[in-house]
């Protein structure tokens, strides 16, 4: 059986829900503290989870960025690790350098609690490949949602194919619609709407995810 | 000990919907009087000088972490 690791920062939220998501592909969760230098031998994928990591002082994820465990996840990323960043997850991703752009608070200065409909751009990703369905209905659930990039990169994000998810109904004013990205090499994603609520919600879209990620593991 | 202040604003080209909100209620009070507003974050720092080469070298140091370089600018505020 696949481990993977859930990282679990101060004020980390949706610990849970994740072990929860992970275990109905029976893939086995490890939570990590992030206070570790490194992560333990055996780790074949890393979740990092929602919350309000430090509260969200100075901006969303940037001082979970700085975590030393993240240093290592950043080395095992280079070589090829699965890296998956939910909502704040994502948010430290993109302020550790593993993804491209940052999270801006909403345009609308809500927060946005809502299912929200999201549209597969990248269905030969590792994190898509299980996904049958022509979209996913997730929860989002951020104030510091929307997704930001400068129009250069964003050309050069699209010409090699980052995009994985999109919003059908733009809520947050994210760039180009982007709700989720990945990395160059594929193997890092970050999402902002929550894919592992799918184990405790009628509607179980998000499943897919984890199912995509076991599928991948599997393979490679 | 040597001691600056800080200060980070998001760049021009990037909407800042707290801003936005901030100048409506002031141009609501004051109406055109107010033309523009730019929340913005200010830092305190003191720290030994003799621990940096030169002041740019801390600057750019403590700019890693004060300052997203995608959405923000930072400089030092002169007095």
């Amino acid at each position: 059986m696949y481990s993977v690791a859930v990282l679990r920062f101060l004020a980390s939220l949706d610990i849970q829900a994740v072990l929860d998501s992970l275990e109905c592909v029976q893939l086995k969760p490890c939570v990590i503290d992030s206070s570790y230098s490194e992560l333990p031998p055996g780790i074949d994928a890393v979740v990092l989870p929602g919350g309000f990591s430090y509260a969200d002082y100075l901006r969303p994820g940037a001082l979970a960025a700085t975590e030393p465990i993240i240093a290592s996840i950043i080395d095992r990323a280079r070589n090829g690790l699965p890296v998956l960043g939910i909502c704040n997850g994502f948010q430290i991703c993109c302020e550790a350098g593993l993804l491209p752009g940052t999270l801006l608070r909403n345009t609308s200065n809500e927060f946005i609690c809502d299912r929200v409909s999201l549209k597969i751009s990248d269905k030969s990703s590792i994190w898509t490949a299980a996904i049958y369905k022509k979209k996913l209905n997730l929860i989002l659930k951020s104030s510091y949602g929307r997704y930001y990039i400068d129009s250069t990169s964003l050309r050069a994000m699209l010409d090699r194919q980052q995009i994985v998810f999109r919003y059908r109904e733009n809520i947050n004013g994210s760039t180009d619609s982007i709700a989720g990205i990945r990395n160059v090499d594929g193997n890092v994603m970050g999402v902002m709407p929550h894919p592992e609520y799918g184990s405790r919600l009628k509607f179980n879209d998000g499943i897919s995810i984890f199912r995509s990620l076991k599928s991948y593991m599997a393979s490679a | 000990m040597e001691k600056i202040e800080f200060v980070v604003f998001i760049k021009d080209e990037v909407y800042d919907p707290q801003s936005s909100a901030i100048l409506d209620k002031l141009q609501k009070k004051h109406g055109n009087k107010i033309a523009s507003i730019k929340q913005g974050k200010i830092f305190s720092i003191e720290y030994d000088s003799e621990k940096f080469s030169s002041k740019s070298q801390f600057i750019n140091e403590i700019s890693e972490l004060l300052v997203n370089k995608t959405v923000e600018n930072g400089k030092v505020l002169e007095k």
